[in-house]
């Protein structure tokens, strides 16, 4: 016992979980040991038991949501059914995934005291330890900061701060950066890595984006109810263990796998010596072109100089020009804040323009309700949790159809809620369905009024990358097969880059810096990183490769199609 | 219109950190000089001596950098205040057996203005220049348990969140045909569950988070708790707190002298 307790940080021996009033086990069987020192990532489809994991580690399970646990559990020498939470506190910190919930305090240092001040640890203790945590994670400078004025990517960081300011053995992270945007999400895996390299810590992260995670781990663990696979990230990546249980694998290696290169890299860095040898690039004709702004004649949607100012005095718009047409498929991209979801509630009258102005199919914005232009411009915003209210599934795409007095109404319910698949839920609750369910309601109660235009906000956000896929089917299939025009706010470079997209809008503090075809977007690093987004990495590979001037594949069919092509 | 007025008072009770002697002042002087304050806006009830006490929390304001902040909570409270005037003379009308004194009424409108400012001046003072952490380490030196305090720091934080949620349900509630501007009373009203639930609904969810992140740091792990950066009782404090109620004291006292 006391061997294994010195060896290991985590022991699950045959773990089973029942949430109070549940017949269903949330997980079931996890046999897990997790050594000390480290650093693992926990895979696995949404709603396969993740978070459920997280809870038994920190003891909230069974000590704070009660329900059946059956097994061992030992955390840091600790058997959690058998001891009180308080044990364990500051044993085990654990990293949530929306920063703001987790903050108490208003300040930044008090954020972090926080903890060491539950212990009652001395105030130099405390002074000592938030200077220290400050300045492992390098955001000293936010140390005064409110907390509510934090960027997502400050606020996780300061989140992560007051964790490690208890000390703890192991840390764990609940996606932590499910809501960063691109860049603040690679850095803050940059200093969470340094951070475990420099201090003998265990590290349990939680994440199905695996592209920038994958090169940290020592070991990979796919949970879905129970483990159903495990190893070394390369091994599993070889295996092709990861993408049959549809986890995303970085883009580099499943080309690299598809290319049957040997050993399949994990990051571009890696993949660069190979790669270099296939794509010869001297003197080459641009074998792509790059379609220039488009200018067709009758847009639909015209924003002549917009300017949108908030009661704050804060300039959310900054004189914005558009022009978008019939069946077109838009992305709008850009760092939290820069303005995209102020912008897209311009399109049917959310807000309306504190400057210049906006035309929707003919209708100046200012002079019509929002009812009127909702009927052309239908939006499905990021939380389909803000919309629920219906008791079923039915319920709550009649709503819309009631409010929009669509004609056979209960017809068209039917046949959407089928197109989306989601039919066999109808009489279930909203809240009851899962994750990727709940978008494709969201998204039937928009869909189901046929509206000309569709604008999606963030809707990858909390999918993976099985769900996200479907996503994409059903805007190709259900939206522009049928002429529509979809407009799509995201930051997720990845789907940007699979997406059949006619322009990509890349917008910062309120003005549109670049718009373009997204072989010309997605391969402007300067401007990319202006708005705190990356490259996708197959762009990103050409790019390093300096070939950038011949051949602009943009995922990874164009690529094989290149390489295979010659 | 009605959201705007709403961010102004929000505004104007959001603490934001400045630098100034006023962000220094121990919480506990900031407590007993609003409670000061509250008495003696209510003891006294000539304009001439509520001025006077008005203007005298106008260094505090300008030094404290929040004199916007009170011009915004008074726009924000117009309509209130108003609403109040005119509740104040249907009252003195009726106990006045139906008349109006057109003298009377000369005197009290303009000193339950000038009361209602002076009091919320005093208390935009507090709340705006002290941080809910500062307020709860004040009362916890006062022998108030600390986990009965943080539920209202949570609140305070947690309200603008909510509200700008709300916001956000409504507009996504809009954008599926909702109007809330049509119909009578009872439709209205029923047109409000398609925002209520969500709000219920997500602010249980955040709920849930911010129990589990606070359980997981130890909250509540003791009765007590320490504090990393100790309030003290300095000179500064014993000079501002002596300078105003000798002050407040002079303009009761005034007012007796008067009397007799």
């Amino acid at each position: 016992m006391t061997n294994n307790s010195s060896e290991y940080a985590v022991i699950l021996e045959g773990v089973t979980y029942y949430y109070p009033g549940s017949k269903n086990p949330t997980i079931e069987n996890v046999n897990l040991k997790v050594r000390r020192g480290e650093f693992i990532i926990i895979a696995g489809p949404s709603g396969g038991g993740k978070s459920t994991l997280c809870r038994i580690l920190l003891g909230l399970i069974p000590h704070y949501y009660g329900g059946r646990l059956y097994g061992k559990v030992v955390v840091e020498g600790i058997d959690v059914v058998r001891s009180n939470m308080r044990e364990l506190v500051g044993k085990v910190g654990m990293v949530f995934q929306i920063p703001e919930n987790q903050m108490v305090n208003l300040l930044v240092e008090e954020e972090i005291a926080f903890g060491p001040e539950n212990l009652l640890l001395p105030p130099e203790e405390i002074n000592e330890r938030i200077s220290w945590a400050l300045n492992t994670l390098r955001i000293n400078h936010l140390r005064q900061r409110l907390t509510y004025t934090l960027s997502g990517g400050e606020a996780q960081k300061v989140a992560l701060a007051s964790v490690l300011a208890l000390k703890p053995q192991i840390l764990i992270l609940d996606e932590p950066l499910a809501n960063l945007d691109p860049l603040s999400a690679k850095e803050f895996l940059e200093i969470l890595h340094s951070f475990w390299r420099e201090n003998n810590v265990t590290v349990i992260l939680i994440e199905h984006r695996l592209a920038d995670a994958i090169r940290y781990a020592q070991r990979i663990i796919v949970l879905d109810k129970s483990i159903i696979a495990e190893g070394e990230p390369r091994k599993l990546v070889e295996e092709g263990v990861l993408e049959k249980h549809g986890i995303e694998i970085p883009s580099i290696s499943k080309a690299s796998k598809l290319l049957g290169i040997n050993k399949v890299p994990l990051t571009i860095n890696e993949a660069l010596p190979v790669y270099s040898k296939l794509i010869k690039y001297n003197n080459c004709n641009p074998h792509f072109n790059i379609e220039g702004e488009n200018n067709k004649p009758d847009p639909i949607i015209i924003v002549e100089n917009l300017w949108y100012t908030y009661p704050s005095g804060e300039h959310a718009l900054r004189g914005v020009n558009l022009r978008i047409h019939r069946g077109e498929f838009i992305a709008i991209v850009g760092a939290n804040g820069a303005g995209k979801t102020t912008l897209i509630k311009h399109f049917n009258g959310l807000l309306k323009p504190t400057k210049g102005r906006v035309i929707v199919f003919g209708m100046d914005t200012r002079k019509h309700s929002i009812a009127e232009l909702s009927r052309y411009v239908g939006i499905v915003f990021q939380n389909p949790l803000h919309q629920f209210f219906e008791e079923t599934v039915e319920k709550e795409v009649m709503f819309t159809v009631k409010n929009m007095k669509v004609k056979n109404g209960e017809e068209k319910v039917k046949e959407i809620l089928k197109e989306l698949k989601i039919y066999h839920l109808r009489d279930k609750s909203p809240h009851e369905i899962s994750a990727g369910e709940q978008r494709r309601l969201a998204i039937a109660s928009i869909l189901v009024y046929e509206p000309e235009v569709i604008v999606l906000d963030e809707p990858t956000a909390g999918l993976d990358y099985r769900l996200k896929h479907e996503l994409l089917n059903i805007i190709i299939d259900k939206m522009l097969r049928k002429d529509k025009t979809v407009v799509m706010v995201s930051h997720d470079m990845e789907f940007l880059a699979n997406a059949p997209l006619n322009r990509i809008i890349v917008m910062e503090k309120g003005k549109v810096i670049l718009s373009g075809h997204p072989r010309e977007v997605l391969y402007r690093v300067n401007e990319l990183n202006l708005a705190k987004l990356t490259q996708p990495q197959i762009p990103e590979l050409i790019t390093s490769l300096k070939a950038d001037k011949c051949l602009r594949p943009l995922n990874i069919d164009e690529l094989l199609n290149i390489l295979l092509s010659r | 219109m009605r959201l705007a007025v709403i961010e102004s008072i929000r505004d104007a009770f959001f603490y934001d950190r400045k630098n100034s002697f006023v962000y220094v002042l121990d919480p506990r002087t900031k407590m007993l000089y609003v409670a000061c304050i509250m008495v003696s806006v209510f003891l006294v009830s000539d304009w001439i001596r509520l001025t006077l006490i008005l203007l005298a929390q106008l260094p505090l304001a300008i030094m404290g950098k929040y004199s916007r902040k009170v011009l915004n909570l008074l726009r924000g409270l117009s309509i209130f205040i108003i609403f109040l005037i005119c509740f104040n003379i249907i009252v003195t009308y009726i106990v006045e057996g139906f008349r109006l004194e057109l003298s009377s009424l000369m005197n009290t409108i303009p000193a339950m203005i000038i009361r209602v400012i002076a009091a919320l001046m005093a208390l935009s003072f507090l709340i705006s220049t002290t941080s809910p952490w500062e307020l709860l380490q004040g009362l916890s030196k006062l022998h108030v348990n600390y986990t009965y305090l943080y539920p209202f720091i949570i609140a305070y934080r947690f309200i603008p969140i909510m509200f700008n949620e709300m916001k956000s349900i409504y507009d996504a509630q809009r954008s599926r045909g909702l109007e809330l501007e049509k119909g009578n009373i009872i439709q209205k009203a029923r047109k409000l569950i398609p925002i209520i639930i969500p709000t219920i609904v997500c602010a249980l969810l955040r709920a849930r988070d911010l129990a589990e992140a606070m359980e997981a740091r130890g909250f509540g792990y003791s009765k007590r708790r320490t504090f990393y950066k100790p309030i003290r009782f300095k000179l500064m404090d014993l000079v501002f707190i002596v300078a105003y109620i000798v002050f407040l004291i002079i303009v009761i006292g005034f007012g007796i002298k008067l009397c007799i």
